[in-house]
């Protein structure tokens, strides 16, 4: 697994986030993600928790709902830029 | 194994081929590669090409087995020269630090770190690692485009060339490139860079500036190119610095060393360079690289090889101009080849004129020019066997000398001559009635004072030059030789009758050599003629397929404009329907408050905030909303790429952190179902690291709410909700594996599950980790904040125990250390990924390692 701190995630729907803090737990891979602009030049303030998942061999995100898998996450998912 | 058992898994690169360097590629793919092998396949110009990490023992067995490769795909090593990587090597450094201790540590030596904040030369970083090293006694590393460089089994800097002989040699020529004088470098490099048309601006001043330039660089190449007398050729280090001092100037089409004994006219100074370097043993290819000298070979080698394979060194993007900088390093990278090729292409160009000229004869070689020669000596033998003793000829030529007697003798009757002209005219009357060698050669000397429009003369030479060939053979030799230096003016060679075979002869075996000298030459033409347009073929592909990716960038970078103007700022579709609305701002691609949908003046503004209690209750999304949400679903990731400066440097900045940290505030309140009507709503976020009843229940759907009616039955909901915030607050334990946490931690675990434990958490942070066991046991020099993303601890597995006292570490076996456990003692454990060390934690009872 790799470390995508502060990496830029381009996403199929042409979305671009920048990864703020990125967790493993239980083999997986969570992230804070923010919004950036399409420029890549700015932060937006749309900040979500996302999980790494594979469907059909392709590596893509999904934001997590799972409210205790947040509560959990954001304890240490902080920013730290 | 088997070969055909061996089951590669393919895997895609993040991004396409060519935004890599091989070492990020190299990189990435090991970063991805694990226990597993892998292969990518990479289609180019309609070739699939595959790369394989069977078989191979690291990065460098990769780099050199695709080597070729990478060239051909146009992959460049490295591309730590640039402004962009200044910019990378920061992001790294960043990295770096963030991942603390997850950078295995071979064999476990205590390692510090150094940094790159310049790009000089990686003999100057080992230089720099050797001498920390010696002053610190401890290993020194770097790390290098994901690559780590460090000192181990090092005690001198030939030690560290050795040992990074692989990964030096293919970098060394740039950074020595670089190192040499900038102005040298750049008035070559000029010349170099600028296409021969270009140079000339039609300006007088331009003019002299070119031709001092070159005159003044000629002369600098000569004299280093002398310097070959003086060196040791069987010092490699000598030799590979005397090639590096020519590199600037080899690469320079513009200058050319003079002709000389080693320098013919048919052989380039690229093929000169190799074939010195050949007679004196060196040669290209892989060599074992054991010491020092053979170091230097190595590099001897490679630089023999690009001279076989293009004709110069491959030293772009070191030597660029700074305002080309300016351009993305991508394209200056490309064009700086380009540049190159098309200059090859010219020079290339230029010798298949000269090609056509020499083929037309036009131009003259060291042997004159042949067709010249050729003419003559066919004139010559013609000449020759004319003037032969043959009965034909004898009659032939006393026929012409009574033709002329009969002219003459008219002439004097007639009175048309003039007292000189009658006075020569009786001298060859004179000699065509006693015709001896002086009589022949004073009829000649008198009418050579004759004008050359008088038809007389025309008449004399005639006859004279016939009676010296009808009596030659009553000459003797010296008066043969004589008479042919006189008669030479006129065309005239009198051959002594005893060897006019031979002479003919040997003139017709001469004419045939040289025919057959041109005829070899102009084969040789013809194949160097192939091989230029070969050359030529090949660079005007490399050129146009540069041109293309070029281009492509451009046009790349002109449509990502297009896009940007045309995407709307938010995409969130709560945030649309607000801006339909008309209840929020969508036009800025800052950060900037008044745009903010969680600012919790917009928040109150739109109803979002109860301005009673100041909090978001309001703001909990809804599942509905929740799915509304770009990322609901399942989104592939296209690609990942690095950050730009630019926008690392915005994200270090204060006041954006300080933005970010409040966003993140807001997203915990804003995305969490909480109990705002207690104006805590953080206490959702505790309850579950809590070892409370509640925890039991926490499959249940309506969980918080059951959390704190199982706190209400407990006691004061207030004084709860205090005693879990404080909880909140300290060390708590939290295991992210074990879902029985609770009761685990309510009873003394065993060794094994404390161990795996201890592992698991040092995965997510939770436990300390120490890089030696004496710390361990002394609790010092943890790596503060140890990050969650510690992918070393996945697959992490106890190696071996340790007591500490008195500060010295004692290795134990594994019973001893289970026994000492059960009695309460701490004991350190050794952690090791794949057999390498990654660090060590301590197991007790008590503490549990569970907190830090």
């Amino acid at each position: 697994m790799k470390n995508l701190i502060n990496s830029i995630l381009i996403l199929e729907n042409d979305e671009k986030y920048i990864v703020l803090n990125q967790a493993i737990y239980k083999e997986k891979n969570y992230y804070l993600v923010a919004k950036i602009t399409p420029d890549e030049q700015d932060i937006t303030d749309e900040i979500k928790i996302v999980e790494e998942l594979e469907q059909d061999g392709q590596t893509g995100v999904k934001l997590v709902t799972d409210k205790d898998m947040i509560e959990l996450l954001t304890k240490y998912l902080k920013p730290t830029m | 194994m088997f070969e055909g058992m061996n089951v590669e898994k393919e895997y895609k690169l993040l991004k396409p081929y060519y935004e890599y360097s091989q070492l990020e590629l190299v990189a990435e793919i090991w970063n991805h590669k694990g226990l597993e092998d892998i292969k990518i396949v990479i289609e180019h110009n309609g070739k699939n090409y595959e790369l394989s990490t069977t078989g191979l023992n690291g990065v460098l067995d990769f780099l050199n087995k695709y080597e070729q490769v990478f060239k051909e795909l146009g992959i460049p090593y490295d591309t730590n020269l640039n402004l962009e990587v200044v910019t990378d090597n920061s992001v790294n450094e960043q990295v770096i630090e963030e991942k603390g201790t997850n950078t295995p540590l071979e064999n476990n030596p205590s390692f510090i770190e150094i940094k790159i904040s310049d790009s000089s030369s990686l003999q100057t970083y080992f230089i720099r690692m050797m001498n920390k090293k010696s002053e610190i006694n401890q290993e020194v590393k770097l790390v290098l485009n994901n690559m780590e460089i460090n000192t181990v089994d090092c005690n001198n800097i030939n030690d560290m060339l050795v040992k990074y002989s692989d990964l030096i040699f293919k970098e060394y020529e740039q950074y020595q490139t670089n190192s040499l004088n900038n102005k040298s470098v750049n008035d070559a490099v000029w010349l170099f860079k600028t296409p021969r048309g270009n140079r000339y601006d039609g300006s007088e001043e331009n003019r002299e500036e070119i031709v001092s330039k070159i005159s003044e660089k000629t002369r600098e190449y000569q004299l280093l190119f002398s310097k070959k007398d003086q060196i040791d050729f069987n010092n490699p280090n000598e030799v590979f610095n005397w090639i590096v001092s020519l590199t600037p100037y080899i690469n320079n089409h513009a200058l050319t060393l003079p002709v000389g004994v080693e320098n013919s006219e048919y052989r380039s100074q690229d093929k000169l360079l190799i074939a010195i370097l050949n007679k004196n043993g060196y040669t290209s290819g892989k060599k074992d690289v054991h010491n020092i000298n053979d170091f230097y070979n190595q590099q001897i080698a490679n630089q023999i090889e690009q001279l076989e394979k293009y004709g110069f060194f491959i030293t772009e993007y070191t030597d660029m101009k700074e305002e080309d900088l300016s351009l993305t390093t991508k394209v200056v990278k490309e064009e700086a080849k380009l540049l190159r090729y098309k200059d090859r292409l010219d020079y290339c160009e230029n010798k298949l004129e000269e090609l056509n000229e020499y083929e037309l004869g036009n131009i003259r070689t060291k042997g004159g020019n042949f067709n010249n020669q050729i003419q003559r000596l066919t004139t010559e033998i013609e000449s020759l066997k004319n003037n032969k003793i043959t009965e034909e000829n004898m009659q032939q030529f006393s026929s012409n000398i009574q033709q002329v007697y009969n002219i003459i003798e008219k002439a004097i009757l007639d009175k048309t001559l003039n007292e000189n002209e009658v006075k020569i005219g009786r001298a060859y009357l004179n000699a065509y009635s006693l015709p001896t060698y002086e009589n022949i050669l004073e009829a000649f000397e008198l009418a050579q004072t004759l004008s050359d429009e008088s038809i007389l003369k025309i008449n004399l030479i005639d006859g004279i030059s016939n009676l010296a060939r009808r009596y030659s053979s009553k000459m003797d030799e010296d008066e043969i030789e004589t008479i042919n230096s006189k008669f030479e003016s006129i065309g005239v060679t009198l051959i002594p009758k005893s060897n006019q075979d031979e002479i003919i002869k040997a003139k017709e075996i001469e004419l045939n050599k040289i025919k057959t000298i041109k005829e070899n030459r102009l084969n040789n033409g013809k194949s160097f003629r192939e091989k230029i347009q070969n050359e030529i073929n090949m660079l005007s592909a490399k050129v146009e397929e540069l041109e293309n990716k070029i281009n492509k960038v451009e046009v790349k970078e002109e449509q990502e404009e297009v896009i940007e103007e045309e995407k709307p700022f938010f995409e969130n579709s709560k945030l649309s329907e607000l801006a339909e609305e008309g209840n929020i701002f969508t036009d800025s691609s800052n950060i900037d408050e008044s745009h903010s949908y969680l600012n919790s003046d917009n928040a109150k503004n739109l109803g979002y905030i109860n301005n009673d209690t100041e909090e978001y209750s309001s703001l909990v999304l809804t599942e509905e909303e929740i799915k509304k949400d770009s990322l609901f679903n399942f989104t592939v990731v296209k690609t990942v790429k690095k950050i730009s400066k630019n926008l690392y440097d915005k994200i270090s900045n204060s006041q954006v952190k300080e933005k970010i940290q409040e966003k993140f505030e807001a997203m915990k309140k804003f995305i969490l179902p909480t109990v705002a009507y207690v104006g805590l709503p953080i206490l959702a976020g505790t309850s579950i690291v809590a070892a409370s009843p509640a925890f039991e229940q926490k499959e249940d759907d309506n969980q918080n709410e059951k959390h704190f009616e199982s706190n209400n039955e407990i006691g004061d909901l207030e004084e709860d909700i205090k005693n879990t915030i404080e909880e909140n607050n300290s060390d708590v334990e939290v295991s992210f594996t074990d879902n029985n946490q609770n009761q685990v931690a309510e009873t003394n675990p065993t060794f094994e599950e404390m161990s795996q434990k201890v592992i698991d958490n040092a995965l997510t942070g939770e436990s300390a980790v120490y890089t030696n066991a004496v710390d361990a046991s002394q609790g010092i020099n943890a790596v503060e904040e140890t990050k969650l993303y510690t992918p070393s601890w996945k697959n992490a597995t106890p190696s071996s125990y340790y007591t500490v006292e008195n500060q010295q570490a004692e290795n134990i076996s594994k019973e001893e250390a289970i026994e000492k456990y059960n009695n309460g003692e701490s004991i350190i454990q050794k952690v090791e990924n794949d057999g390498v060390g990654i660090g060590y934690i301590e197991l007790n009872q008590n503490e549990s390692g569970l907190t830090k």
